[in-house]
């Protein structure tokens, strides 16, 4: 259980960059709300009909007064955007706003939020842009190639090679939007499996050829930074289990043993995606696809691989046998990982 | 939407890096050598040993010893010994294993090491002697304390003196002075062949002890008390006759007297050492000579003398020996050297002194069994009046296989037979019996249990040893889960070792007082135990 305790550094690293992001936006309490603002805002710029604000209001919770609302104006909502901060202030706006609150049907939170919308331009773009926010990638499907990097010798029985090959599928769904001065941040949660596979025939002089396969079960969060709308750096945290299965085969005998080890890997990279409008820009359908290439790189710790010689046998009325402990097999290194996903 | 220029340059940078750092996770870090290296038990003159409980192996390529116990639960011990281990025994008196290292040339990646012999014991501590220039022989005196290394078709190295010897002082420390002494023997063109050690003998006054080095023709003597002092060299081939090759040396036990018997001459060489003329004092440019000096006789015994023993007689100490040439025995009075000269019924070439009753006499006797390999008829001689008796004290008895080798068992009154085939046959020395023993497998290691009053059997390749016991005849066998590499007594800790044929090792730990298989455990795979944590050789 090395490897899961020692992931409270990445976790550290992914909170910290959480709280770069929520210091100039919202409370992480309000990370719903938030989410659902945003889209309530998107929907109005979208149709450019202030009827259209009123139905998000249940679902906005705390958020319901909108700016746009608010704020006298006799231009459109783009023009409006500027006139309000870009963070809250405090606390006499803060003050104003959590009346306003109060006062509507839908106030039931006792914490006086800020209204996401103040900081939002019509369209769902940062205050002071006249960009459109990314869409949400929603649900995504990837494949995996990683290449991790295993620097113990130990691997070497079972390589000629420090660096293999990983395939694998994984299934992500960005769950939350953050919004601040360094722009949006998406927050998604991913599920995946991989599988690897080592084999070496004749180490040590001919005498044993080696095989390992590992099938690897993982989930994790990555938070995406959507710098443009087709650039997005990401960091990725996550953990799992490999199960390895190995076999050794000498003079004719094989032997075989498994081990199960945790893991935790923390990954920082680049997520290039097809533009928004790229199968027309249209929610649902086929207008509602998106696909990226994802580059990461980072690092694995892993619990090692505790591995013994388990030989053919028992037979009936065997001579107590003990096979040998082989030691611990290291899995720990970097790791550079490629995907292909397509979103939905 | 079209890409602003920041976009467009970020674009390229982001593309470029990426492009960049693939290639890098390509073929990273190459496989080390360490797992091309096979790991290998050392067998024959490296074979495993017994130290008491501990079981001592070899692996070369490693050059490391691994120490198991039966109850080490296959994680065993491993000794880092000099490279290129090559040789192994135990001990003589000392519960050591010596490990004779040949050393490590230079080469591209490493340096030159020296070669060494190593005392290590059972619990893994070592004594390194450090020797230089590699050596491929050794032998020792029967006490331990002597080790003599010497060379043998050595052709490694760019050149190589054959003449080379050391003799270490293993009851010394390698640290302090005057455990190792390296010197080269003057030479008249040929090399050490044998070594023999003499019981302490008092020469000149002195009790002192020497190293006889048999060469291809001469005989040199060595004294392990003076190292320091020259060796003496003996010439048994006279000049223009014909080569004689020194093989055989008995030393007397009152007498500073040696007997050198060579093949290519029917005469038997009487070596006297005594007090050289001008004593030690005599010193030339090649260093000190020693105080002695070897007076030499000869002694006609027959033709073709194979094989030669002394012993006590009521009558003084005699020298018995077998001319396989005339197939006869000379019995040779040490003090004046009168010979007597016996023909015998059968062929031999070789004898074996024991003491004991016969058939015809209850009284515990000197008597000889002689024996030739390959032939099917020994002969028993009693030598107790042999000189006035002569053919009458023989008798033959005729096996019904003629025989590899002989294994005396002279505690249990019994000599053990080894056919050339399979079987073995058990001769009763004071019956003059045999029993003949059936085997479906050629017996070749075969060893004696004298407390248990058994013999015990492991022909290699198959998977089975097996067990006779002398009181009873019965035999026994006990089927084992792989085949017998090599059978390694632990009489001492009540068990046998089976070293199995197996590349990840295999030993089975045998009860020797409860032999089946539900007393018997196994190791398997220990020359990979801890595989992936070894350190970097």
């Amino acid at each position: 259980m090395l490897a899961l305790s020692q992931t409270t550094v990445p976790t550290a690293l992914m909170a910290s960059v959480l709280a770069i992001f929520s210091a100039h936006t919202l409370p992480l309490t309000a990370l719903g709300q938030a989410t659902a603002g945003a889209e309530a805002e998107k929907i109005k710029a979208s149709t450019n009909d202030p009827s259209t604000t009123a139905p998000a209001a249940p679902h906005g919770g705390a958020i319901q007064p909108t700016a746009a609302e608010e704020e006298p104006s006799g231009e459109g909502g783009q023009d409006r955007a500027p006139a309000r901060p870009a963070l809250p202030a405090m606390p006499e706006d803060a003050a104003s706003e959590g009346t306003a609150v109060k006062d509507s049907a839908t106030a039931t939170t006792a914490t006086p939020q800020p209204p996401v919308a103040a900081h939002l331009a019509p369209g769902g773009a940062p205050a002071g842009s006249d960009r459109p926010a990314p869409k949400p990638m929603g649900l995504a499907l990837g494949l995996s190639l990683d290449r991790p990097w295993y620097t113990d010798r130990s691997n070497d029985v079972f390589d000629n090679d420090d660096v293999s090959e990983r395939f694998g599928l994984w299934l992500g769904y960005e769950l939350l939007g953050l919004r601040g001065a360094l722009g949006d941040l998406g927050i998604g949660l991913h599920l995946g499996w991989n599988f690897e596979d080592h084999g070496a025939d004749g180490r040590f002089g001919g005498l044993l050829d080696s095989q390992l396969d590992t099938h690897f079960a993982y989930g994790g969060v990555d938070a995406r930074w959507k710098l443009l709308s087709w650039l997005q750096p990401q960091l990725r945290l996550a953990g799992g289990a490999g199960f390895s299965d190995m076999v050794l085969s000498m003079g004719g005998e094989r032997f075989k043993d498994d081990a199960i080890s945790a893991y935790g890997s923390a990954g920082l990279g680049l997520l290039l995606r097809s533009p928004e409008d790229a199968f027309g820009g249209l929610h649902g359908g086929v207008g509602s696809l998106g696909f990226g290439l994802l580059f990461e790189g980072g690092y694995s710790l892993a619990s090692p691989l505790s591995l013994r010689l388990d030989g053919p046998g028992p037979k009936k009325h065997e001579i107590d046998l003990a096979e040998a402990d082989l030691g611990e097999l290291e899995r720990s290194g970097p790791y550079f990982r490629t995907s292909l996903l397509v979103s939905y | 939407m079209p890409m602003t220029k920041i976009e467009t340059k970020l674009t390229a940078l982001v593309l470029t890096t990426l492009a960049c750092s693939l290639p890098l996770t390509g073929g990273c870090g190459e496989r080390g050598e360490w797992v091309d290296e096979r790991p290998e038990l050392l067998g024959g003159p490296v074979a495993p040993v017994a130290l008491g409980e501990t079981l001592v192996l070899v692996e070369a390529s490693k050059h490391s010893a691994l120490l198991m116990q039966p109850d080490s639960d296959n994680d065993p011990k491993v000794v880092e010994l000099p490279h290129g281990p090559i040789q192994m025994l135990l001990r003589n008196g000392a519960p050591e294993a010596l490990v004779l290292s040949q050393g490590l040339r230079a080469n591209a990646e490493e340096k030159a090491e020296p070669a060494a012999l190593t005392a290590l014991d059972a619990d893994g501590k070592t004594r390194i002697y450090e020797l230089g220039n590699p050596f491929n022989r050794l032998s020792q005196s029967d006490d331990g304390r002597y080790a003599f290394l010497y060379k043998s078709n050595l052709s490694e190295r760019l050149l190589d003196n054959p003449n080379e010897v050391a003799v270490i002082d293993l009851d010394a420390s390698p640290d302090g002075g005057g455990a190792i002494s390296l010197r080269t023997l003057r030479s008249f063109g040929d090399s050490p062949e044998r070594i023999v050690f003499s019981p302490t003998m008092t020469i000149v006054g002195e009790e002192r002890r020497l190293s006889l080095v048999l060469s291809q023709t001469n005989v040199t003597l060595l004294d392990l008390d003076h190292l320091d002092r020259r060796e003496t060299t003996v010439q048994l081939s006279g000049s223009g006759g014909p080569l004689v090759q020194p093989s055989q040396v008995v030393f007397s036990e009152t007498e500073p007297v040696l007997y050198v018997r060579g093949e290519g001459s029917d005469d038997v060489f009487v070596f006297n050492l005594a007090e050289r003329p001008g004593g030690s004092a005599a010193v030339d440019e090649e260093g000190e000579h020693n105080d002695f000096r070897p007076f030499i006789n000869q002694l006609g015994v027959g033709s073709d003398p194979s094989d030669m023993a002394l012993y006590e007689s009521a009558d003084g100490p005699r020298l018995l020996v077998v001319a396989a040439g005339s197939q006869q025995i000379a019995i040779v009075e040490a003090d004046t050297s009168q010979v007597t000269q016996i023909p015998l019924p059968a062929r031999a070439r070789n004898l074996l002194l024991f003491e004991g009753t016969s058939p015809r006499d209850d009284r515990v006797a000197q008597r000889a069994l002689l024996y030739e390999s390959g032939n099917p008829t020994v002969t028993f001689l009693d030598l107790e009046d042999a000189e006035q008796e002569k053919s009458r004290n023989l008798d033959t008895l005729r096996l019904d296989a003629p025989f590899d080798r002989l294994i005396p068992m002279l505690d249990e009154g019994m000599v053990l037979v080894v056919h050339d085939g399979s079987g073995i046959s058990l001769i009763d020395l004071a019956d003059r019996t045999v029993s003949p023993i059936r085997s479906s497998q050629q017996l070749n290691d075969a060893f004696v249990d004298r407390a248990r009053r058994k013999l015990w059997v492991g022909p290699q390749g198959q998977p089975r040893i097996g067990s006779l016991a002398f009181d009873t005849g019965e035999t026994d066998e006990l089927l084992l889960d792989a085949p017998v590499r090599s059978l390694v007594p632990m009489l001492d800790a009540g068990r046998l070792a089976v070293v199995h044929e197996n590349a990840a090792g295999h030993i089975t730990w045998i009860d020797a007082d409860n032999p089946v298989r539900e007393s018997a455990t196994s190791v398997r795979g220990f020359l990979f135990t801890d595989l992936f944590d070894r350190e970097d050789p």
